[in-house]
Parts: structure tokens; sequence; C-alpha cells
């Protein structure tokens, strides 16, 4: 009787820590996590529209582990300066992101990173904020116009990158105008 | 005293726990469905998804989240159908191509729905004994002997004769590929009569091995399942015996 007594309470003791355990992990994710696209898609299906370019001239950007001392190893991620292109559905409501460079992709650890990123609308675009989250932390970065009040151009931001990302690396970008907000990410890891 | 102990091993459970948790990698996340609703990339090189028709056209709808093409992984070439987004995003980096209606192939030699690589070809024509990815039963999971379409990931069944020479599991019985050889009839049981004393008025038997022990793969061996008797038939052990052929996987 003792001796069921004591598996109950350490059964129940272990149930307790797992649920407050639970509902932290739970919390900070729900925190750290990105809002995603604030502006509501038109259900209607779209196809991709053509700024979704099929074919890219061939880069070579060198690839190789980011650290090998790290367990379990990360997915090797490509090193220097990458360009993309952003497209959004064709009737979403708010900035057009488009256009953008990262500065490296992959910057040592409290080394610098610049994003800079076309972002188009028929009004004046009011922010851009980068959205970085790394392994312990996630951060939101005020992105500049390269002019005050533009409805159309590049905006840029330059951080410190004094996290890792070893295993958690989501760089998203997401724009605000009085038409709406977008957003996209940028990389995956 | 009792409340230490009970601590004691609450800690321990809990650090088993922690321990088994943490060893799961946070990852990207890979996309392996046609409809994307949150965040991913490819895995491979040259990846997509495929219907297996004469043109390609599997759609894939981008709901929300962001579709990346190239991120991890410069220069990746996807085939899919058609893209659809009805929200979220497409990021593409550039060097990457997205081939829209173009076929996905991967070699499988014998034809078992297990490719030989994770190496997808995207092109018009198949690759030397390249088939549709879309006949593929799970193409991020290879085939251990792509010479033999009884050798696959997932076999089930089990069999009487070493795998034929061709390939790397020749002569083995590791139809399934997990490196184990599992029997079909595990019992060790060796069959057994002993008919001194004779207690209780009956003699005692054991069912089990003729020979006494379990037969080797591929190999056939009697079963005797004894029958109980009484003292006054001593003069022999009743058994029924089946034969039966070890197969292994």
């Amino acid at each position: 009787m003792l001796k069921n007594t004591k598996v109950k309470n350490v059964f129940l003791i272990s149930l307790l820590i797992l649920a407050i355990v639970f509902v932290v992990v739970s919390y900070y994710y729900s925190q750290i996590v990105p809002t995603q696209v604030e502006q509501t898609p038109d259900l209607t299906e779209n196809e991709v529209p053509t700024d979704i370019p099929e074919e890219f001239p061939l880069t070579e950007p060198v690839v190789s582990d980011v650290s090998p001392t790290v367990s379990p190893t990360p997915r090797p991620l490509p090193h220097g300066k990458r360009t993309f292109v952003v497209s959004l559905p064709a009737n979403v409501k708010g900035p057009r992101i488009g256009k953008g460079t990262i500065d490296p992709y992959d910057p040592a650890l409290n080394g610098q990173q610049s994003l800079v990123i076309e972002v188009n609308d028929t009004v004046s675009v009011q922010k851009v904020v980068a959205v970085l989250k790394t392994d312990n932390k996630t951060v939101e970065h005020a992105l500049q116009p390269e002019t005050p009040g533009q409805m159309k151009g590049n905006w840029t931001g330059t951080w410190v990158m004094d996290d890792s990302y070893d295993y958690t690396y989501v760089l998203s970008v997401r724009a605000t105008s009085a038409n709406g907000t977008t957003m996209a990410d940028l990389t995956t890891r | 005293m009792d409340l230490k102990k009970t601590l004691l091993t609450t800690a321990i459970f809990l650090s088993a726990f922690l321990v088994m948790t943490s060893m799961s990698p946070v990852n990207a996340v890979v996309c392996s469905s046609t409809t994307i609703s949150s965040t991913c990339e490819f895995q491979y090189a040259k990846d997509g998804f495929d219907s297996g028709d004469a043109t390609n056209d599997q759609a894939v709808t981008v709901s929300s989240g962001t579709l990346i093409i190239g991120s991890s992984v410069p220069n990746q070439e996807l085939a899919i159908g058609k893209l659809i987004l009805n929200g979220g995003a497409v990021t593409i980096y550039d060097g990457a191509k997205l081939h829209l209606g173009a076929k996905i192939w991967m070699v499988d030699q014998d034809a078992d729905g297990y490719p030989a690589s994770t190496t997808q070809y995207i092109q018009e024509v198949a690759p030397a004994n390249g088939r549709r990815k879309a006949a593929m039963t799970l193409p991020i999971v290879t085939d251990c002997d792509d010479t033999q379409s009884n050798v696959r990931p997932n076999q089930t069944g089990f069999f009487t004769t070493a795998i034929p020479a061709g390939g790397p599991k020749a002569g083995t019985f590791d139809y399934n590929c997990d490196n184990v050889i599992t029997k079909q009839y595990t019992s060790s049981a060796a069959y057994a009569c002993n008919t001194t004393g004779c207690a209780d008025h009956y003699y005692t038997v054991v069912s089990g091995w003729a020979d006494g022990s379990n037969p080797a793969c591929g190999t056939t061996e009697a079963y005797r399942t004894a029958s109980y008797g009484t003292c006054a038939s001593l003069s022999a052990c009743n058994y029924g015996t089946t034969n039966y052929a070890q197969g292994c996987k």
C-alpha cells in the first residue's frame, strides 16, 4: 500500500512538473514566433504571378558547415552575399516585397549582417521591420528607407548577429503601409 | 526519507525525459505536402512534387507561410506542375530554378518503389533505370539492394531462400534492409518427453523443435506438439509433427 502511494506520488509530481514545462515552452514559442501576414488573403486561387522567374542565372555560393563543434551537426549554410526575390499573391493588400540582398548570409558570431529589401506600394510605406529569430531569441530590427515617406524603393538595416543560429535561423521581413501589412520569410533553418 | 526517495526518483525520471526530448534537433521544416501552410523549403538539390503524368501537373498551393527555394541549398532546382499563391509568399534565391511542368525521375532499378539514392533528375527522358518520383513508395527512403525487388525497406514478408546474387545484400536474409535478421518462427523450445517418474499418473512432455533448437533461416525442421498421456502408455510419447521452413527478413 505504501509502495503504491509512493509510485502514485512520483507519477503525480512528474505530471505536474511536465505540465509546467509544457506551459512555459508553449508560452515562449507563442511569444517569439513572428506574427504572420496580418492581411487575410483572398481565397480565390491565383496562379503565381509572372514575376517569379523560372530560370535564374547560376551563381556558385560555397557551402560548408557552420561549425563542426556543435551537436547534433547543424545543416550546412551557404556563405557570403545572397540575393533573392519575394513574390506575394497578386491580390494581397499592402506593400509588395521584392528583390533583396542578405550580406553575409552566414555572419560570424558578433559579426555584422545587413539586409537590403525592395518594398513598393501605391502609398507611403510606413514601416519595414526585419524579424530575426535565432537559437535563443527573436529580435526586431527597424529598416531605414532611402527617402523618408517613400512609396517605392529599398529599405536597409544592419545589425550584429549576437546569438548562435545553428538550429534556428529565420529572417523575416514585415512591411506596413496604410494599405495593410505583408510579410515573407527569407531564411529558414 | 520517503519524500527524499520520491523526489530523487522524480528527478531521475524527468532527467531521462528531458534528455530524450533534447535529442531531437530543431531544423528547418521540409516541404512535405502540396499544400503549404507554414514556412518550409525542399531538402535536396533537385526536388519537387511529381504527378507522374506525361506533363507534371502536380499543383503546389501556398496558403500561408513562405515557400523558400534555394536558401539553404544553393542553386536548388524544383519541379512542380504549377504554383498557386493563395496567401503567404515565395522567396527564390538567385541561382535557384523553378521548372513548371517538368518531370522528376529517380533511379529504381528493381522497381520496388524505393530509389537507389535520394538523387532526383528533372528532365524529359528517363535516366538509366529511372522511374518517376510519383511511383516511389517513399522517395526519401533509399533501397539497400536495388537489384532485387523483394529486398526493400518495410518488407513485411518472410523468405526461406537467401537473397540471390547481384546486389550488396546477396547471400543474406536481410530482406527488409534493417541490418537485423528477423526470424518468422521465434520459439527456441526443444521437444522433450520425460517418462521417468511418471508423476501424478502423467508423463512430462514439452512441445518444441525436434532437434532441440530453433532452425536457421531457410532450413526446414520438425516441430513436435506433445500430447499428454497416462503412465499406462509409457511405451511411447505421443506428439504431432509439423514441418516448418524458417522464413527470415
